[in-house]
This record gives structure tokens, sequence and C-alpha cells, in this order.
């Protein structure tokens, strides 16, 4: 779980993921993969086996939601635009980490001696300081355009993890885990980039690529707090990978989640379904790419993505990987008897 | 021409929204079957049939799917919270039954004890009987598919109310020009789709029509029916015959193919109207995107209440539909772009 | 500005100031001042003077603002503040809870997916506040009980010129006095000088209220910088130097005189108007026992009361610098208070 937690310290907002994709690459130089990435950044991982049809393509995306430096004012301040979806409620008084040169800095906030009303911050209200009193001072140090994320730094508490970019850093190491294993057929992980905002990276990977079944891995919505009992929950963490029958770009293919649920069922693995249908996942694309492919996604639980920081559970995480290695070994059986190997 | 109610009463009772369309797919393939044709379904359950070969490769497209409901959480008291499967007027489920995959019904309510508030979808729930949560979880688990459940009743002046004429108006239009043209001497390749899931990604159009990779397409589909009110907006009336679609959210319609329905019609006369919807979308929008692009165009039947439990539309209208398509599809088609 | 991370390391949420506590006695003793705890937990340092007619306190309040746990519900804790904090700024920020084992935690934010329309218009009540462990229900109940204190975790570092953590206000004042202590270990003075580190300052000032013997009192605080959201006429440049508080409570005199002493040795000052009595220590220490002059300075300071404040680095060193300055040049050095004359 080491390799997780590093995972989610990376830095890699939407549009910058290079340094996610160069510590995947590092992670599984010794797999015998090759690797190609794609002219928007998107890595894809290909495990070639002995089966020559083509076989079982895996997706997890690699970026974060984040912010791009606005404007540097006079005073040194930074304003800042939103990267994919947060909540401006969140924002005040947060640490950042901003561009290339790691820049520390924090969202600012006005004391609240002064501060009057209860109202929300807006983000366009909200300034980056880094420890710089005027433009010419912060200019040296950051550019407008430049990039930024939250600065958490995961840990472990209790059998949880805790970490900024679990969204979907923890689809990306169970993807690594798979790869990792030994397989007959072709097994693609394609790691993408800018699922954030509109889910692009995965547009033009698998133009890249051909599979007959697909999986998208994602860290997934939950939200299991006591004061709103009316708000389903969306998953809940410790009780195993969701599987989503549908999202608002997708529906699950009917026979993977069939195949899911009994491989689940049959080896004791606990799962449960995702119980709200927002949010669009890659899915609709591994569905709809040429001529289509059976696709649904599995889900890792993470209570408060899109925050500073979210927490899933170690657990789940090892569970959705063997739920997801054994459905893909009966897929595996499958698709030799069909094209040898 | 006959009207075929006994096919089109089947077709609409069926159970399939968008995800689910297995029953309707049975439907359509025992009855091509039945024409001495060889039907095939695709992985995502996309049901074809060609006829002809050679010139050009046109494809026509109705899709099979219904708008529907899922599933989305079981509260305490078993009452479950549903997430719409394409659009839904929330307004519109209150009262209204709905029938699951399981066959088990349930009745759509609202949270509020009926004031004059604007319903969401977040204080609709469905009620079915269960006594507490465990109970519903048991029959209705999370991913189960609901639809309305309405039988097709004839109403006055030759219309028709049922739910799910969106699109399996367009499924009974499709077969019946199966019907019309399967024995005549064909120019051009027609290969008949009836998609899945247009309702919800337009997955079905997109995937098929990328594998049979068409010259042109057609789509045969719903439009809004604006002779109600008052105050008109769309040009659309019922028995105004079939709505030649000009454009609507997702597609303007290749002019050559436009042209050339308003001639055949006009040529035959064949009612026909125009049609400027500025909202809404069909697989014809999805197929014009493929590969280096489709001219496409869709042939739509006015239909009053659509994605509502009772929709009305006019049997005229129809079979208008079916000529037009049967004298364009047998004339110069293949020769206009 | 390695010391100061050092202190914003450790805890000192008002009411549990132990564990800094201990840290700014070793440097006392090191320095080989005559050192006192009082029972609720003040630090105090003292230095002999030569002269023994005048006693200078030199105090900084070493408590930060924090949180507590209120109730335990289910997996998840629900929390109030010591001290004045922003609600609005405590969605997703990180804590450490100190229950039987230290814990990392979060305060709960709803996913924008599952967000309804218009719920980010309002700001999250502070009911429904919750802080994440990570443990389940058991683990938390053995772990954690009611009235243990949450303080927020920002790891210490230095961007530019400034140096970021939490509660800088005021255990960068707390760092001021232990300069002063390295200062006093090496130089003999005329007047008997007091450092005194005072406890539960954010609740109230009450720390400063309990007795002390002393003539004189110069109060070392925060204040606030001026930056988006703030008026012009109660905020300051951190550029343009400490600030010298004029009001009733202070001492026209004794504040007159350390500007000049400043100014003398180019350390830039600015003043700052506190018209009205307020809270803080300064204000105690005017009122106490028979009536005291007292001077305030503060360090202009970014997002005060926040998770993650932000101060001038230099400014430390130029308060340190300035206070030793007055002790060694003041006139008064060397007099009774009862000999001061006018305020």
């Amino acid at each position: 779980m080491k390799f997780a937690l590093e995972l989610s310290d990376e830095f890699g907002p939407s549009g910058q993921e290079e340094r996610v994709a160069a510590l995947i690459k590092k992670e599984l130089s010794g797999a015998s993969l090759s690797f190609v990435s794609d002219p928007l950044g998107s890595l894809i991982a290909e495990k070639i086996g002995r089966s020559k049809g083509p076989g079982i393509i895996l997706s997890a995306h690699m970026d974060e939601v984040g912010f791009m430096i606005s404007h540097i004012h006079e005073d040194g301040t930074l304003s800042f635009r939103i990267i994919g979806g947060i909540d401006k409620r969140v924002l005040p008084g947060k640490t950042v980490v901003i561009g290339d040169g790691r820049v520390k800095g924090v969202i600012m906030v006005p004391p609240v001696h002064l501060s009057k009303g209860d109202d929300p911050y807006e983000a366009e209200d909200l300034r980056m300081f880094i420890g710089a009193g005027c433009l010419e001072e912060a200019s040296e140090r950051v550019g407008v355009g430049d990039c930024a994320v939250f600065a958490t730094k995961a840990c472990r508490t209790g059998e949880r993890l805790m970490g900024k970019a679990w969204d979907d850093r923890i689809g990306c190491f169970v993807l690594t885990e798979i790869l990792k294993k030994n397989w007959d057929i072709n097994i693609t992980g394609i790691f993408t980039v800018q699922e954030e905002v509109g889910l692009r990276g995965i547009q033009t990977a698998l133009h890249h690529v051909k599979g007959e079944f697909g999986f998208a891995v994602e860290g997934t919505t939950s939200y299991e707090i006591p004061a709103e009992p009316e708000v389903s929950p969306s998953t809940w963490l410790s009780k195993g990978p969701a599987i989503t029958a549908m999202d608002r770009a997708s529906i699950g293919s009917p026979s993977l989640k069939k195949l899911l649920e009994e491989v689940a069922k049959k080896g004791n693995i606990p799962f449960q379904y995702k119980k709200t249908a927002t949010g669009g996942t890659e899915t609709k694309f591994l569905q709809q790419n040429r001529t289509g492919m059976q696709a649904i996604c599995l889900s890792v639980p993470v209570r408060y993505i899109h925050s500073p920081a979210g927490i899933c559970s170690e657990d789940d995480v090892k569970n959705t990987v063997l739920l997801l290695e054994k459905t893909m070994r009966l897929l595996e059986a499958k698709l030799k008897k069909v094209y040898g190997g | 021409m006959s009207f075929d109610t006994a096919l089109l009463k089947k077709l609409t009772e069926a159970f399939g929204p968008s995800g689910r369309e297995g029953d309707v797919e049975s439907i359509v393939t025992e009855h091509l079957k039945s024409l001495k044709l060889a039907p095939k379904k695709d992985q995502n359950g996309n049901v074809s049939v060609t006829l002809g070969k050679g010139g050009k490769k046109i494809m026509l497209a109705a899709h099979m799917d219904e708008v529907g409901v899922m599933v989305s959480y079981i509260d305490e008291k078993g009452f479950l919270k549903i997430s719409p499967v394409g659009f839904i007027y929330p307004e519109q489920l209150l009262g209204n039954r709905v029938l699951f995959d399981n066959g088990k019904w349930g009745v759509f309510s609202f949270e509020k004890t009926m004031p004059k508030v604007k319903v969401d979808m977040d204080s609709v729930f469905v009620d079915v009987g269960a006594k507490d949560r465990a109970r519903a979880e048991k029959d209705f688990p999370v991913g189960t598919f609901g639809v309305f459940h309405r039988e097709l009743t004839e109403l006055e002046g030759g219309r028709m109310l049922a739910k799910a004429f969106d699109d399996r108006i367009g499924v009974y239009i499709l077969i019946k020009t199966i019907e019309a043209l399967k024995d005549r001497e064909l120019k051009n390749t027609l290969h008949f789709t009836f998609t899945v899931q247009e309702e919800f990604s337009g997955l079905g159009a997109q995937t098929s029509g990328y594998a049979f990779a068409p010259d042109m397409a057609i789509a045969v589909d719903v439009t809004d029916s604006d002779d109600t009110r008052e105050k008109v907006h769309l040009n659309m009336v019922l028995d105004g015959g079939p709505a030649v679609k000009v454009m609507d959210s997702s597609l303007i319609s290749h002019p050559a193919l436009k042209n050339y329905f308003i001639g055949v019609a006009t040529e035959k006369k064949i009612p026909f109207q125009l049609e400027v919807l500025p909202f809404g979308g069909t697989d014809a929008g999805t197929l014009s995107l493929l590969h280096k692009g489709v001219p496409a165009i869709c042939i739509s039947i006015p239909t009053r209440y659509i994605h509502t439990p009772s929709e009305i539309i006019s049997k005229d209208d129809v079979n208008n539909s079916v000529r037009l398509l049967e004298e364009a599809l047998i004339g110069k088609i293949g020769e206009i772009i | 500005m390695e010391p100061l991370q050092d202190i914003l390391k450790k805890t000192s949420v008002s009411g549990h100031e132990g564990e800094l506590g201990s840290f700014i006695m070793e440097s006392f003793k090191k320095c080989r001042l005559k050192t006192e705890t009082s029972k609720c937990g003040n630090i105090i340092g003292v230095k002999k003077g030569s002269s023994d007619k005048r006693k200078v306190l030199i105090d900084a309040h070493y408590d930060q603002v924090g949180l507590i746990v209120k109730k335990i519900d289910g997996p998840f804790l629900r929390i109030k503040n010591i001290g004045g904090i922003d609600y609005r700024v405590l969605p997703g920020s990180e804590v450490r809870v100190y229950g039987k084992k230290v814990l990392r935690g979060i305060f709960a934010a709803k996913p924008p997916h599952l967000l309804r329309k218009g719920e980010t218009d309002k700001a999250i009540s502070s009911d429904d506040l919750l802080v994440d462990t990570g443990l389940d229900e058991k683990e938390l109940k053995d772990n954690v009980s009611p009235g243990d204190i949450v303080a927020y975790n920002v790891e210490p570092f230095t961007s530019g010129k400034y140096t970021f953590g939490s509660g800088i206000d005021n255990r960068a004042g707390a760092l001021v006095l232990l300069k002063l202590a390295e200062f006093l270990r090496d130089h003999e003075v005329r007047d008997t000088v007091v450092l005194r580190t005072t406890v539960m300052e954010e609740t109230g000032g009450r720390g400063a209220a309990m007795e002390e013997d002393f003539d004189i009192a110069v109060v070392i605080d925060a204040t606030f910088a001026k930056q988006q959201g703030t008026k012009d006429d109660c905020v300051f440049n951190p550029d343009d130097g400490i600030t010298l508080s004029y009001g009733p409570n202070y001492s026209r005199r004794l504040t007159k005189e350390i500007e000049e002493i400043a100014k003398k040795h180019g350390i830039k000052t600015q003043r700052e108007v506190e018209e009205s009595v307020r809270g803080t220590n300064a204000f105690r220490y005017a009122v106490l026992s028979g009536g005291h002059e007292v001077i305030g300075i503060s360090y202009p300071m970014y997002n005060m009361h926040a998770p993650c404040e932000a101060v001038k680095s230099s400014l430390v060193d130029n308060m340190a610098d300035m206070l030793m300055h007055f002790i060694i040049e003041s006139s008064d050095a060397g007099r009774h208070k009862t000999e001061g004359g006018t305020r």
C-alpha cells in the first residue's frame, strides 16, 4: 500500500499528469509491459498474452481536481480558477502546492474578527498567498497558467487510508496490481488524463487499443454521515467494491454485472452497488469504442472525494483487486477458447 | 393500408427501459423471423436485418428502449429512491404505477402531502408495499429497472393512446417498411437497425452505426406535437403527416436528404410537415458523427405528451410515414449525394 | 526560520498548552533564568537586574485557537471551537485528535456529485460539521472521549519570505521571548526582566489576569495583515514593520520611546490604533492590581485563526532586536514606577 500513498501524494491536476505517469511507469518497470503515451498524455501499458485475439481493457484516470493561477495581483497574491469540480466551501484556509517549482502557499481567509456574515466565500474572491509581498516577487516563483493541487500528505489512519487524490489514484493502484500478474490474454491498462474536466483522456486513448471486455476502475463517492439520513450515502466504506449499475452516462454491461456478482458470491468477496447515478465515468467510452465492448465500472468507495482529503478502506482496495482478478480469470478462459493460446 | 394494432399493442406494452431491452428484442426478432428474414443481434442487443445489396449503404434506425427508472437507494421504511433512466418529468410520476423487471409493482409518490410545491426527483419515492428495508431489498435491490405500465387504447378520430410510443412507433414503422420492401427489387443496401439505449447514452446507434459504416442514415422517431396549447411554438401537429426533420439540438439534417424527402412526398401526394425542434435529439444525431461523418435525417411522428405514461399519436401519420419511407427507399435515394 | 517551524509543530490549544509549555520551560532553564510555572500553566523566566528598582514584564501568550470533542456520533466526532474560529474554514480541513493516541482526521465535506441544487449558496452550519478519523465506531470510542482536544494539522513550511503553519498567533510571540532569553543569558541588565508566556489568551486573556509582580509590561501579540476581505484602517502591510499600539490603554510615553529606539536602529514600525477596550492580555495588564504602564507591539499576520496562518519571518527577528535595545537603552531603566511621571 506504500505505493498507493505515493500515488496520492504525487502532483497531477488535469492537464499536468506527467509526474503521475512517470511514477506508474517506474512501478511497472519489471512487469514485462510495453508502454505507449498518447499525444494528450495518457499512459497505455500493454501485456501481450499468448492468446492472439482482443483481450481486456482496464482504465483508471491519473488526474485529480486542482486549480490554475489566473492572475497575479500587485500585492503578490494570486487569483485562481478551479479545475474539475470542487465545492467552493472547502477552499478557504487550505494549503496548496503550485506549479513545476512546487511552490507552497495557502488559500487566504480574512481573520474571523473582521469577517462579517455567514455567506460562503465565493471562489473568485479568494486568493492564494505564497509568501511574496509584491507582484515582482510572486512572478519570480509562479506564473499565470501554473496549476496547483491541495498539499495534503497521505497517511494511514487505523485500517483506512487518507489522501488527497484517491479519485482516481486508487484506481491507478488497482490497475498496477492487476498488470503485475501473469496473463495468457492481452491485458491493456489505460492510465488516462483529463477525466475530471469532461472524460477527455479516455476518448483519445481508446483509439490506440482494442479489447473485448472493459473495466473502468474508480474511486467513487461515499457520504455516510448521520446528519443527512435522507441523502443516499452512495456507497459505504469497508463493505467491498461497488458495482455501478448505472451512472450519468452509461448503464453497466448486464452480463459483466452478473459475472461480478457471481464471482463475489462464490468467492465470499463483499460487494455493494453504487446507490446514486450521478457523475459520469469512463465506462461510457469503453462501451462505445468502435463497435463497442462489454464494459462496467468497479469502484473503491472514498469519503469526501474532491476535497483536500478523502478516506478509503484498505480492505476495499484489496477486495477490488481480488474481485477484478477473479472475474478477469473467467473472461481469460472464455477468450482463450475463442482465440486460442 | 391496414393497421396492425395487435403488433403495436405488443410492442408498446413490452418492458424495455434503456439497458434492459430484451423483451422488445424478442418481439422484433420473432416478427422478422416470421417474415422469413434472418435478423442478427449484437453484443449490446441491437437487432438488425439487411435488405438488398450493392449501391449505397443506407442505415435505418429506430430505438427499442423507453424512458424508465432505476432503484438507487432504499430507506429504512422500505421506500425506494429512484434515478431516472432517460429524461422524465418528476411531476408526471406522481400517482403513476411502475412495473419492475422482476414483474412486481409499485407506485410513485412524493414526500410532501400535495401542496403546490415544485416536484423534484429528490422528493419522489416509490412505494412497493414493503414493510421495511430488508423486505424491499430482497425483491428490489439497487439496480432494479422499472417503467411506467399502461395498456394501448384506441381513441376517437383514429388516434391512439399508449406508453412508449417513443419509440416503439418507430420500431413498428420500420417493421412495416421492411414488410413493404422485402420482396421488391432494391438498388441499394438497406440496413434496418433496432437500437438500444437511445434515451440514455445513444450507445446502440453509436456502436451498430460504427460497425455498419453507412453512407447515409435515417432515424425514425417521435417529435413533439405542439397543437394543444393556445400559444403554439412549434410547427408539428397531429394528423399533419410525417415530419421531415430539418433540425433539433443533435442534428441539422443533410440538405440533400431533406430536399429528397420533400420531393418524394410532394410527388406521391403524401402529406408531410417540416420539423424544427429547439431541443431534443435522436439516433440520427449520433449516427451523423460516426467515422468521417454520415449524411443523416430523421422522419418523425408527431406525438403528444412524450416521456409520460400516456402518449398520443395519429394512425394516419403512422401509415403515411410507412408510405413515405417505402417510396423514398425504392426511389433514387442512392443518387442524391 | 527553523525555530519557528519547530514551535509550530507542537500543540498548545488554549487550556492544553503542556506540549509547548515544557519546551519553553526547558529553553528558559538552558538560558539560566530563574523559572517558575504557575498553577494554570503560565511559564515565567526571570533575569535579575543590577538596580533592582524596576521590573519589566514582557508577555506573549503561547496558546493557540483549536477545537474540542463535543460528542461521539457513530464513527464521527462532533466538535466545538476553543477561541474564535470561522466555521467556514473547517469543511475539508485536516486535524489531529488528542485521544489516547494522536489520530489524524478530516472535516467531512460532501462530494460535489451529491450536492443538491442551491446547496452551495449556504455555508455549512456548525451543527453539520463532523470529524472523520477513519476509525470505526468501537475503535473510536476506545481512543477518544468528549473533551479531548482537536488541533489543526498543518505541516509548517517556509515559502518566500514567510513562515506558514497553524497557531502562529501567538507562538511567534513565544519565540520572541525565547530569543530574549538567549540574549539575557549573555548580557547583564539594570532592570529585572520577567519573561512571561501566558495561557488561555484566546479564551479571554485569562492567563494574564493572574497576579504577577512587575512595574511595566510589554505585550507581544499578532495583528491583522492587509488582505482580501478586510478594511484598510485596521489592517497593516507586513512590509511596513512591527505595529505599535496607540490608545487609552497604552502608555504614550513609553510607546514613543520604543518607537524612537527602533528608528535609531533601522527597525521599521507603524502605528496601530486601538481606541476601545478589548479582551487581550494588554488590556488585562493595564488594570491588574494597582495598574501598570503597558506597551503593545504586534506583528501583522495573514489568515488569523484559520488552519494555516502566515507571518513574515523577519518580523519576529526585528521584534526581538527592538526589545533587546529597549531593555538596554530605555531612559527609565533603573527607575521605580512611582518615579515614572505622567503617562
